[in-house]
């Protein structure tokens, strides 16, 4: 069939970005080099990167599923501290409930 | 060992790979990633985008009767064509089009065990081609509501009980650590999950080359939880198509007789206004 490829030296592995597991899996078509990086769980795409060699195509993935892990991982911040914040508003309003003349 | 409750919605790489030039068979690519079709595809398969193609993104909901119809016309497929879905990520997305098709009456609807996953890495052929197929006339049935749970009925389940709830997300989606999977945007104000859901995350049906796992463990997966064909189940995830894999399993693999699946998700009760919630 016209236009057909086999895809070759399909590697997968799993790796840690920044603290999140990830999946790599790379692997070339014709000359192109192909790399995905995918989430361990649930497995969505994250970032992709092509290039020359194996090696490029891997870094500018790296480099894009970065950016984009670093948001969540500021989300998943966020929501610690508010629910750190919520706790100890809980805290103070039991305090004040069991001490009434004290404020705070 | 059991075998699946209905086996015949489940075909192999080899089997779609002897057939992929038989007019009687249509085969289709739904993927997480819209890139990976235009990167090679099984020959002859034509790609729908789930996020244009596969719903209503004005509405939020799942695609109208006549797009569908559109969909099915412009992709060759009549009412007597054997469909085949595929995808990446242990065909996910894949899932989440037979659920639609499902919806909307068409009867032989399969998926590839495996999916691109095992497709690519046994090595076989790739086309870059992208198919024009002859334009049908296609006529869907009216959506089945029997398959898809809604807000009000989701909400019943949570207040009366006697539904098994699944949620197939993360656990760390599920105790409210994060709010979506990593690296993909947040949609939703709250993390935590459905009041009595039970945590199944999505992907534990499948072996490591992406097919899915036999009858006997998959049972004993959702059994253990108190999941049970003799008790009506609804799956959630975030925006319902982890869930539509796993109503799939529930609904083709073990035979579960009511299973829906609730595709407005986490993303739509997490931001509703006092929807109790459990972290």
């Amino acid at each position: 069939m016209a236009g057909a490829l086999r895809p070759e030296d399909h590697e997968r592995a799993q790796d840690v970005i920044d603290g999140w597991p990830v999946c790599i899996t790379s692997y070339t078509i014709g000359t192109r080099h192909l790399c995905k990086i995918d989430n361990v769980d649930p497995g969505a795409l994250i970032a992709r990167g092509e290039g020359p060699t194996r090696e490029a195509a891997e870094a500018e993935a790296r480099a894009r599923a970065r950016e984009k892990l670093a948001a969540t991982q500021r989300m998943k911040d966020s929501l610690r501290e508010l629910h750190e914040t919520v706790a100890q508003l809980d805290d103070r309003l039991r305090a004040s409930k069991r001490n009434p003349g004290t404020s705070g | 060992m059991a075998s699946y409750a209905h086996s015949e919605v489940l075909v192999d790489t080899a089997w779609v790979d002897e057939r992929r030039g038989d007019p009687g068979v249509r085969i289709a690519e739904v993927d997480v990633d819209a890139g990976a079709y235009d990167e090679g595809h099984v020959p002859g398969a034509v790609g729908w985008n789930w996020s244009t193609q596969l719903c209503d993104t004005h509405l939020r909901d799942i695609l109208p009767r006549a797009r569908l119809e559109q969909l099915m016309s412009d992709s060759g497929i009549e009412r007597g064509t054997t469909v085949v879905l595929y995808g990446d990520n242990n065909n996910w997305f894949a899932a989440w089009a037979f659920w639609q098709l499902k919806i909307y009456g068409h009867a032989d609807v399969r998926l590839m065990n495996g999916g691109r996953k095992k497709w690519v890495a046994e090595g076989r052929e790739l086309g870059l081609e992208v198919p024009r197929p002859q334009p049908t006339v296609y006529r869907a049935e009216a959506a089945d509501p029997s398959f898809r749970a809604l807000l009000a009925e989701v909400q019943e389940a949570v207040q009366r009980g006697g539904v098994s709830l699944i949620d197939v997300r993360s656990p760390a989606e599920f105790t409210g650590e994060i709010l979506a999977p990593p690296g993909l945007p947040e949609t939703c104000q709250r993390g935590g999950h459905l009041p009595g859901a039970k945590n199944v995350p999505w992907g534990r049906v499948c072996a490591e080359d992406g097919t899915f796992k036999p009858f006997d463990e998959l049972s004993r997966l959702y059994g253990d939880l108190g999941v049970v064909p003799t008790k009506p189940a609804i799956a959630y995830c975030r925006i319902g198509e982890r869930s539509s894999h796993t109503w799939f399993v529930l609904k083709y693999l073990l035979g579960f007789p009511d299973v829906k699946n609730y595709d407005g998700s986490w993303t739509e009760w997490g931001n509703l206004v006092r929807a109790p919630i459990e972290t």
